[in-house]
C-alpha cells in the first residue's frame, strides 16, 4: 500500500497521482477531510486528480490543504491557485464549522455531563459552566466568521472587489484565544479534576477534547496559510485587471 | 540586609581575582568559595552555603543544571560570559553578566540575579505559593494587575511575574480557567 514518495524529513509527498487508500494510509486524519469534502467512501483505486475532478475540486487546492493539514511547517504557495478555489475553500471551512459545532463540541458536551454526574453539586457548575462559556465563545467566533469574513471572501472569488479591507487576519486573534481555551481545558481534566469521576469517562472525554483541539489548530493554519495569503492575492489580481 | 554569598565556578585566576576584588568593594555581596568545575563546587555544598552561583562560560554545565544538582534549586544562578553559549544553556540563569561590564554594570546583573530568583523561584511543586494564590484570587474576581499589586501593595512587574508562575504550574491561561482552578480548590466560594 505505501508506494508514495517522502521528502527528506521522512514527511509524504503528496502528489496528483497518487491513490485515494495511499493518501489515507499516509495520514489517516485526512479522512475526516475527505468527509468535509462531502467525497463518500468507498474510493476503490481513483488516484488524486480523478477524484477531485469528480468532485469539482481543483488538484492543487485538495493537495494544498492536505500538506497543511497534515504538516505544520509547509508553507504553502498560494500563487499557483485560482480566484475560484475561494470557493471551495470557504465550503471546506464552512464544513469544518459544522463539524465543530453539530459533532464535536455537542459530543464533548455529552461527555463533560456524563463526568460531572459523579462529582458534587459545586464542581459540577463550576467545570459545566465553564465548558458552555468555552461553547458560546466558539460558537460566536465561527458566527462572526461566517456573516462577515466568509461572504466577503465569497464576493472576491466571485470577481467582485470591495471596498472594506480584507479582515482575514484580524479573526486570529480570537482564534488563539479558542486554542488557548481548550488548552485550559485539557488542564483541568487531566490535572485537577476530582477523583470520583471514572477514569474511562475522563480518557474517552480526554481524547475527544484533544481531536478537536488538533483540529481548531490545523483549521486556523489553514485561515492563516492558505484563505488569508489567497484572499490577498485574489484581491491584488482584480485590482490589476481593473487597471 | 544579609550580604550575598557568592561561589565563583570559572577557570581562569585572573578573572576569579578580578570579580573576588570588584565584589569586595561592595557592601552587598561576599565571595565565599571559588572553583574550576562544578563538581567541586556542590561536594562542598553544605559548607559553602552559597545563595549565588556564578558560572564562567567556558566551565563544563549541562543545559539543566537544577536537574541535575539539586543543591542548585534554590540559588541564583549568574552566567559569566567569556565566550558565547547557545540559548538553550543561556535559559536557566537568573542574570548575565560580561567580561567588558563596569563595576556598576557588574553589581547591578548581580542584585537583578537575587531579584529575579526571589520572583521566580524554581521550585519543583506544582503547588501555587501562599503570594501566588493572593494573586490568583485576585485574577479570578477580574481584577487588573494595577489593581492587583495596589491590594497587595506589590510592584504591577512582580504581579505579572506571579501571573507568569501560576500559568506555569497550573497549565491554565485563561482568567475563566483560572477561575475553575480557584474555585476547584476552595480558594474562592460559588456566589
Amino acid at each position: 500500500m505505501n508506494s508514495y514518495k517522502r521528502d527528506g524529513n521522512n514527511r509524504v509527498i503528496f502528489s496528483r497521482e497518487m491513490k485515494i487508500v495511499e493518501l489515507i494510509d499516509a495520514d489517516h486524519r485526512l479522512l475526516t477531510l475527505l468527509a468535509r469534502l462531502d467525497m463518500q467512501l468507498p474510493f476503490g483505486d481513483v488516484s488524486v486528480a480523478e477524484l477531485c475532478s469528480r468532485y469539482g475540486i481543483s488538484v492543487e487546492l485538495f493537495l494544498m490543504v492536505c500538506q497543511v493539514y497534515s504538516s505544520a511547517e509547509y508553507l504553502p504557495d498560494v500563487e499557483r491557485l485560482r480566484n475560484d478555489d475561494l470557493k471551495s475553500l470557504i465550503n471546506y471551512l464552512r464544513a469544518s464549522h459544522s463539524l465543530y459545532l453539530h459533532e464535536f463540541l455537542p459530543s464533548i458536551a455529552r461527555g463533560f455531563e456524563r463526568l460531572l454526574q459523579q462529582c458534587e453539586p459545586k464542581q459540577r457548575s463550576i467545570v459545566g459552566g465553564f465548558f458552555e462559556g468555552y461553547c458560546k465563545e466558539v460558537a460566536a467566533h465561527l458566527e462572526y466568521e461566517e456573516k462577515s469574513l466568509f461572504p466577503y471572501v465569497e464576493r472576491l472569488a466571485a470577481g467582485e472587489l470591495c471596498d472594506e479591507p480584507c479582515e482575514a487576519a484580524h479573526t486570529m486573534d480570537e482564534h488563539a484565544d479558542i486554542c488557548d481555551k481548550i488548552d485550559d481545558i485539557k488542564s483541568i481534566l487531566i490535572k485537577y479534576l476530582p477523583e470520583s469521576c471514572t477514569m474511562r469517562e475522563r480518557y474517552s472525554l480526554l481524547c475527544e477534547v484533544f481531536r478537536l483541539s488538533d483540529d481548531l489548530a490545523k483549521h486556523t493554519l489553514i485561515e492563516v496559510k492558505i484563505l488569508a495569503p489567497l484572499a490577498r492575492v485574489v484581491e491584488r489580481r482584480l485590482k490589476d485587471a481593473k487597471g | 540586609m544579609r550580604r550575598v554569598r557568592v561561589a565563583i565556578v570559572e577557570s581562569s585566576a585572573i578573572v576569579v581575582e578580578g570579580l573576588r576584588a570588584l565584589l569586595a568593594q561592595s557592601a552587598d555581596f561576599d565571595v565565599v568559595f571559588a572553583a574550576e568545575s562544578l563538581e567541586v563546587l556542590v561536594s562542598r555544598f553544605g559548607v559553602v552555603a552559597p545563595d549565588m552561583v556564578v558560572v564562567g562560560s567556558q566551565c563544563y554545565a549541562p543545559a539543566n543544571m537544577r536537574a541535575q544538582w539539586v543543591e542548585l534549586k534554590s540559588v541564583a544562578l549568574v552566567a559569566l560570559m567569556t565566550t558565547v553559549r547557545e540559548e538553550s544553556y543561556m535559559r536557566q540563569f537568573d542574570s548575565v553578566v560580561n567580561l567588558y561590564d563596569s563595576p556598576q554594570q557588574l553589581l547591578q546583573n548581580l542584585r537583578r540575579a537575587v531579584e529575579q530568583n526571589e520572583t521566580n523561584p524554581y521550585d519543583d511543586s506544582h503547588d501555587l505559593s501562599e503570594r501566588e494564590q493572593d494573586v490568583l484570587v485576585l485574577v479570578a474576581k477580574g481584577l487588573s494587575n494595577k489593581e492587583i499589586a495596589d491590594a497587595l501593595n506589590i510592584s504591577p512587574h512582580t504581579v505579572i511575574s506571579h501571573r507568569k508562575n501560576i500559568v506555569h504550574k497550573t497549565g491554565i491561561k485563561s482568567v475563566a480557567g483560572l477561575t475553575v482552578y480557584a474555585m476547584l480548590n476552595n480558594l474562592i466560594t460559588l456566589e
